[in-house]
């Protein structure tokens, strides 16, 4: 796969650092090690508004935090609330969209206009109203999301699976005695999954737009934990003065989404090749 | 009968991801005028590819034309560009496909698709070359340029255009033509859309119709009356048909003669009663008597054992020597060349008239 | 002789929404089949024969329970299997179908093994190793080799994939199987092994067959008795020589007549006479669905809609004036 495309193998060992990076820091948080170079919500670990130096590689911010430290350290949220909204999003699309297919009739009509109705919803817009409903935070910000991120994964199922239901295999399945559930299982969520998963790696760096976006707004982190989206968000003020501080942080989320999604390129261009 | 179009050591290959594949190898044949040549052969023997050749529609690239000739009224039509080649596609040699659903075009009615053919064919006879009909398809006013733009005129001519379609699906047996030609092909049923196929390519009044698998989506007795109009058209309009399909029932019952295919040659080409009466390649006569004509209970199937083979291996030597039961030393060293064995009865094999490296006939 | 599946007046509408409001009372159908009487004696191969529309197709999936009837009968064994409280896999094991298309019948994305272990593991309650060992058995009688289990459809010819479809559908030693087009879609020297293949497994295993298939030559080869159907009704059933040699109902005549024989000489496609299409299958005409077609058509054709009669032991055919084609 990686043969055939630059980009993709770019994207690939971007999307892979980040991830790695990612668990990482998880793990390092779980056993409590401290692996940056400088507590990240430690003030006064430099001169405040420090460009970036072979002390601070990434310089310092207003209150002398040192911002590599919570660039890295804020990784895990944009990397866990993607994964997160992407792999339900897709297991509930799948889900309901193949049980669409397959029952067809009303209750394939109630699906679908349930669907559209959430489809239709603002997505920023509801997950603000969310998020001031349940307070803020990177779990909250990450449930508005799955609320309203499956639909298009449900029309991508149910166009998969009214293909693969006229399929014979489908019916010689019937006539080994399996139901309705067993055959979803067994044949179709595999047909399926390809397609889906193509769309979900390219939606992953949608997502962490989107939930930069949130952050931004205010609605995710509670100051002083450090958050890619809350971090442009902050230092948006300095950007005369020290312009490293709101631009490092929204250079990193346009590398993420532009990893993810050549990553994804990468993999539909490969898959469809075949 | 004069001959009308020869093919000579038609080779093309395509590209594909496995590699080079050949899918004519060194193919020759000649059609007479108002005949009917039956192409017989299985899946990837290459007929369809013999056919694209022939009116110059090969994709190409991944098709490649490596070597040949296809002669036709003095003119070598492998050697023509693709606009000269226009002048003789759709006027001259005309061609329908099997899937009359995907061959017209689902957005306009079926009289205006024929009276396009039909003023390409008054443009042509007026002395208009063909590519002035892309300023006509353009603004789709069956005009043709020239004529007067005064409304008068202009009526006259559509008037006259819709009465020369109407009249052309008539031939074709359409039944209620007045309003065929107002409706779209998608409200039509397979037969009829075969038909209008078939009016179209005719309307042009060409001297060779290819007709690729023309009846093979189509049911039986519809199959059955779009071959009886095939037949008396063809002889109406004086035209010869190049009729390519896997069936050789088909072949007997309308083909005057038979040119039998396997992977990417011509094994066979002889006139279809001695084709019937008297196969001499091996695989005519295992295609022959794997065909079930009777009950279980009075014949025996024989079928041919194996499979064809792949042709991304180039294959040194006869290609059906390893289904053969008659395979000799010879038939892998060199393939055997296609010789007249009878009277305009040809074949490609070692057991009849050919010999390693000369032409002398056996015994 | 005893009869291993029957049914009586089978009737399969499926409606056809008007619009798009799905709570609409609907009030059209389009009658598949319109009420069908047929037997399939043990040991015979029975050829349902007919064009597109003619409702075969729908009739085998009726039968198979793969969509449940509007009304009639379903005997199958000697019991009516459409009164709802059937199991399915218990009439599964005795009754399986080989589809058409060789491309679509197997799952791409599990290996041929596992597909032909599906009805096993479904309806048998073998052991994985009692499944193994039936495996290799299926694949040993359709003539392929015992590695090719591991292979995924892909890698597999036409020939070889319907063989696979055999197998899996003779794998749980069935009585009856529903032979849906199954040669179709191949070439002919395939297709002849594939006939062969029927032919041989029919003998070894006693088993019963449904031919579904609009090739005539094929149903003439394969089948001890046929069954015509047209827009949904039979019209003609007997003994296959009977009826090929010499056709009672006008369409059976023009059907027969319009097959290809592959005999130069006997060109019969040029002599055939027949007119018109098949009618639409929503608004189909009134009385005799083939009068508008039908040479010897009269003014009752058009109102009253014939009934099957024996018109000699064991030949049935369902026309107004079957005496003008003796």
């Amino acid at each position: 796969m990686f043969r055939r495309s630059k980009e993709a193998l770019i994207g690939g060992i971007i999307a892979l650092g980040i991830l790695l990076m990612a668990a990482v820091v998880t793990v390092a948080g779980i056993l409590g090690v401290r692996i940056t170079p400088y507590d990240p919500i430690q003030q006064d670990v430099g001169p405040p508004l420090a460009p970036p130096s072979l002390l601070h590689l990434m310089g310092t911010d207003n209150l002398g935090r040192d911002l590599l430290s919570r660039i890295i350290v804020a990784t895990p949220n944009d990397v866990a609330v993607s994964l997160a909204v992407v792999g339900v999003a897709l297991a509930v699309g799948a889900v309901i969209g193949s049980v669409a297919a397959f029952q067809g009739g009303l209750l394939d009509e109630a699906l679908m206009r349930f669907t559209d109705v959430v489809f239709a919803l603002p997505a920023l817009v509801l997950a603000m109203a969310i998020g001031v409903t349940l307070g803020p935070g990177v779990t909250n910000m990450m449930i508005a999301l799955m609320i309203i991120w499956w639909p298009p994964y449900t029309r991508l199922a149910r166009g998969e699976a009214l293909r693969v239901a006229h399929q014979n295999y489908i019916e010689a399945a019937r006539l080994s005695g399996m139901g309705t559930a067993r055959i979803l299982f067994k044949h179709v969520f595999r047909s399926i999954l390809v397609t889906l998963l193509v769309y979900a790696t390219l939606d992953i760096g949608t997502v962490i737009l989107v939930y930069s976006g949130l952050s931004y707004l205010g609605l995710s982190v509670k100051p002083p934990q450090p958050d890619w989206g809350e971090m442009v968000s902050s230092y948006q003020d300095y950007l005369i003065v020290a312009p490293w501080l709101p631009v490092i942080p929204g250079f990193i989320i346009a590398l993420g989404v532009i990893g993810f999604s050549l990553l994804g390129d990468g993999i539909r261009d490969a898959l469809e090749a075949r | 009968m004069a001959q009308l179009i020869t093919v000579r050591d038609l080779t093309v290959n395509y590209e594909s991801r496995g590699g080079a594949v050949t899918a004519l190898d060194r193919v020759s044949l000649d059609i007479k005028e108002n005949e009917l040549l039956g192409v017989v052969g299985e899946s990837g023997c290459g007929k369809s590819t013999l056919a694209l050749a022939m009116i110059g529609l090969l994709p190409i690239p991944p098709a490649r034309v490596q070597n040949g000739t296809i002669e036709f009224k003095g003119t070598d039509l492998v050697q023509l560009g693709p606009t000269r080649m226009r002048e003789y596609r759709g006027t001259q040699i005309a061609m329908i496909f099997q899937e009359p659903l995907s061959s017209l075009n689902p957005v306009y009615k079926i009289g205006d698709q024929i009276a396009e053919a039909i003023t390409i064919k008054r443009m042509r006879e007026d002395g208009h070359s063909t590519v002035d009909s892309e300023i006509m398809q353009k603004t789709h006013k069956v005009v043709p340029p020239g004529v007067s733009k005064l409304p008068r005129a202009k009526r006259k001519i559509n008037a006259e255009i819709k009465e020369e379609a109407i009249a052309s699906l008539k031939l074709v047996r359409i039944p209620d033509p007045d309003q065929v030609i107002d409706r779209y092909p998608f409200e039509l049923s397979g037969g009829m859309r075969q038909r209008a196929m078939i009016a179209m390519a005719l309307s042009q009044e060409p001297v060779l119709l290819i007709a690729d698998e023309p009846t093979t989506a189509l049911d039986v007795t519809t199959q059955a009356q779009v071959l009886k109009l095939m037949k008396e058209l063809m002889n109406k309009v004086k035209t010869s048909v190049l009729l390519i399909t896997h069936d050789l029932a088909v072949a007997c019952q309308v083909a005057d003669r038979v040119a039998v295919m396997y992977a990417g040659d011509i094994v066979e080409t002889s006139n279809v009663y001695d084709l019937f009466s008297k196969p001499l390649h091996p695989y005519t006569q295992g295609l022959l008597s794997c065909l079930p004509t009777g009950s279980k209970r009075k014949i025996t199937l024989k079928p041919i054992p194996g499979s064809v083979p792949d042709l991304r291996t180039p294959i040194i030597g006869c290609k059906y020597e390893s289904r053969c039961a008659y395979a000799m030393k010879s038939c892998s060293e060199k393939k055997p060349s296609l010789i007249e064995v009878e009277a305009d009865h040809k074949v490609s094999c070692y057991l009849h008239g050919e010999t390693n490296g000369s032409n002398t006939r056996n015994s | 002789m005893e009869a291993i599946l029957e049914t009586v007046d089978l009737k399969k509408y499926f409606p056809v929404q008007r619009g798009i409001n799905p709570f609409s009372k609907t009030r059209k159908f389009v009658r598949a089949v319109d009420g069908v009487n047929m037997i399939l004696w043990k040991g015979t191969t029975l050829a349902v024969v007919g064009e597109s529309g003619c409702g075969k197709t729908t009739l085998a999936r009726t039968i198979a329970l793969l969509t449940k009837p509007t009304s009639g009968d379903v005997i199958f064994n000697g019991k009516s299997i459409v009164d709802g409280k059937t199991d399915t896999r218990v009439v599964y094991r005795d009754l399986q179908i080989v589809f058409q298309d060789p491309e679509s019948s197997l799952d791409p994305n599990i290996t041929v093994g596992a597909s032909i272990g599906e009805p096993l593991f479904g309806l048998m309650k073998w052991s994985k190793e009692a499944v193994d060992k039936a495996i290799q058995k299926s694949l040993e009688v359709v003539g392929l080799p015992h590695d090719i289990a591991d292979r995924l459809p892909s890698q597999l010819s036409g020939g070889q994939k319907q063989r696979v479809a055999v197998a899996r559908a003779i794998g749980p030693q069935p009585k009856l199987v529903i032979l849906d087009e199954p040669t179709s879609a191949l070439d002919a020297s395939v297709q002849a092994q594939i006939l062969r293949l029927l032919l041989e497994l029919q003998k070894e295993f006693s088993l019963s067959y449904m031919l579904i298939t609009h090739n005539i030559a094929v149903a003439e080869y394969l089948s001890d008795f046929m069954l015509v159907m047209y827009s949904g009704d039979v019209v003609e059933y007997g003994q296959t020589e009977e009826i090929m040699a010499k056709p009672r109902h006008p369409y059976t005549i023009a059907l027969i007549s319009s097959a290809p024989i592959a005999n130069p000489w006997k060109r019969n496609l040029l002599q055939v006479d027949i007119r018109g299409e098949v009618p639409s299958a929503i608004n189909p005409p009134t009385g005799c669905k083939f009068h508008p077609r039908c040479p010897y058509a009269e003014s009752i054709c058009s109102q009253e809609r014939p009934k099957l009669r024996e018109i000699s032991p064991g030949r049935l055919v369902s026309c107004h004036f079957v005496e003008k084609t003796a």
